[in-house]
């Protein structure tokens, strides 16, 4: 009987000594979103006031606005920019063929070190830093001169977050 | 507890399947937040201005006198264009002239002669009704008095030439008490009238 028993201690000791060590893998996970920071816009508008004309009544001098929010963060890198700008147009319609109620003009944006050059919605890739808004080079439509009265525009900026 | 419908729980695990690999694609897929769109506004203001493109030279009218003192008709319905006119929004006209007079004026005359002239001035093309004015001198001798005319009134931007006519010229003649006078024959010698029209943006 005690033979017995110490066989089965012998056994049960190499048991030990031979196990493979445990591992386990813990795969960690995480999804940051894509997003932006909100666009503020212009707290006020980007007003040119009055207007000074030639003779011709074509405009003279050079006009440049800008808007510009600090701190605008894009994290995603297939982020894009949309830019539309309507021309500024006065309400007048009743006026001569020599006349027009149209005032074209440029618009460029940037972001962090990215100039929009659209037309079609452009990557800007992941962003952090100063938005500018700048309208400039007024010139009114067809080079004609330009009607009397109050004329107003758009400049719409649109960034559409994309990892 | 049988079904009433047999096969609807098979049908259910069929779709079940596609179910679980739609949720499975959408967790692999990296999440992104709404757009950020913000609007600038642009304002400009034009006020109303008029031009003219260019100060006309002087319209010289020579005419003569017949041995009735009475004018060459010729002198009737002359016109001409002043071209490059602009304003750029409403605007009004108003024509207003001197009489046509001696150059160099007398300050006495003998009796029966005049050395002014009344006028007719229009100026059309601008307005749909003429601006016009008439000299309204009185005495022989004359005045520099500026005789305005009514003002007319264009409501749209518009730009291009304004034509001016003169007319209806008659020699001023010293009036009786009656109100009646035989015609004066005028002074011989160069005369001059100022004829000015004015635009002015109307707001």
């Amino acid at each position: 009987m005690k033979k017995i028993l110490m066989l089965a201690l012998a056994v049960s000791a190499a048991a030990v000594t031979t196990a493979p060590a445990a591992a386990a893998t813990y795969n960690v996970k995480a999804n940051v979103t894509a997003t932006c920071t909100a666009l503020t816009g212009s707290a006020t508008d980007l007003d040119f006031g009055t207007l000074t004309v030639a003779a011709d009544g074509t405009l003279t001098g050079t006009h440049t606005k800008s808007s510009t929010q600090a701190s605008v963060v894009c994290n995603g890198a297939a982020t894009t920019m949309t830019v539309v700008s309507t021309p500024m147009t006065n309400a007048a319609t009743a006026f001569d063929a020599g006349f027009t109620n149209t005032i074209n003009y440029t618009t460029a944006v940037t972001l962090a070190g990215f100039t929009y050059t659209g037309p079609s919605p452009q990557v800007t890739g992941a962003r952090s830093g100063l938005l500018t808004v700048t309208a400039s080079a007024l010139a009114p439509a067809g080079g004609l001169a330009l009607v009397a009265g109050n004329y107003a525009g758009t400049i719409t900026v649109t960034l559409a977050p994309s990892a | 507890m049988r079904s009433i419908l047999p096969g609807a729980t098979a049908r259910l695990a069929r779709f079940r399947a596609p179910g679980l690999f739609v949720l499975a694609c959408a967790g692999a897929i990296p999440a992104q937040a709404a757009s950020q769109k913000a609007e600038y506004k642009l304002n400009a203001r034009i006020e109303a201005i008029c031009t003219i493109g260019a100060q006309v030279a002087p319209m010289t009218l020579t005419t003569t006198v017949d041995k009735n003192g009475k004018l060459d008709p010729t002198l009737v319905n002359r016109s001409f264009v002043v071209e490059g006119m602009l304003c750029s929004g409403p605007s009004q006209i108003t024509v207003s002239a001197t009489s046509l007079r001696l150059t160099l004026p007398r300050n006495e005359l003998p009796t029966g002669q005049s050395q002014t002239v009344n006028f007719i001035t229009s100026a059309t093309g601008w307005t749909s009704n003429p601006a016009t004015v008439t000299t309204r001198d009185t005495h022989p001798l004359g005045s520099l008095e500026v005789y305005a005319g009514v003002p007319q009134v264009q409501y749209n931007a518009k730009s291009g030439g304004i034509t001016i006519h003169v007319s209806n010229f008659a020699v001023v003649t010293e009036k009786a008490a009656n109100g009646r006078g035989s015609p004066a024959k005028p002074v011989d010698g160069n005369y001059v009238a100022t004829i000015t029209i004015s635009l002015t943006p109307k707001s």
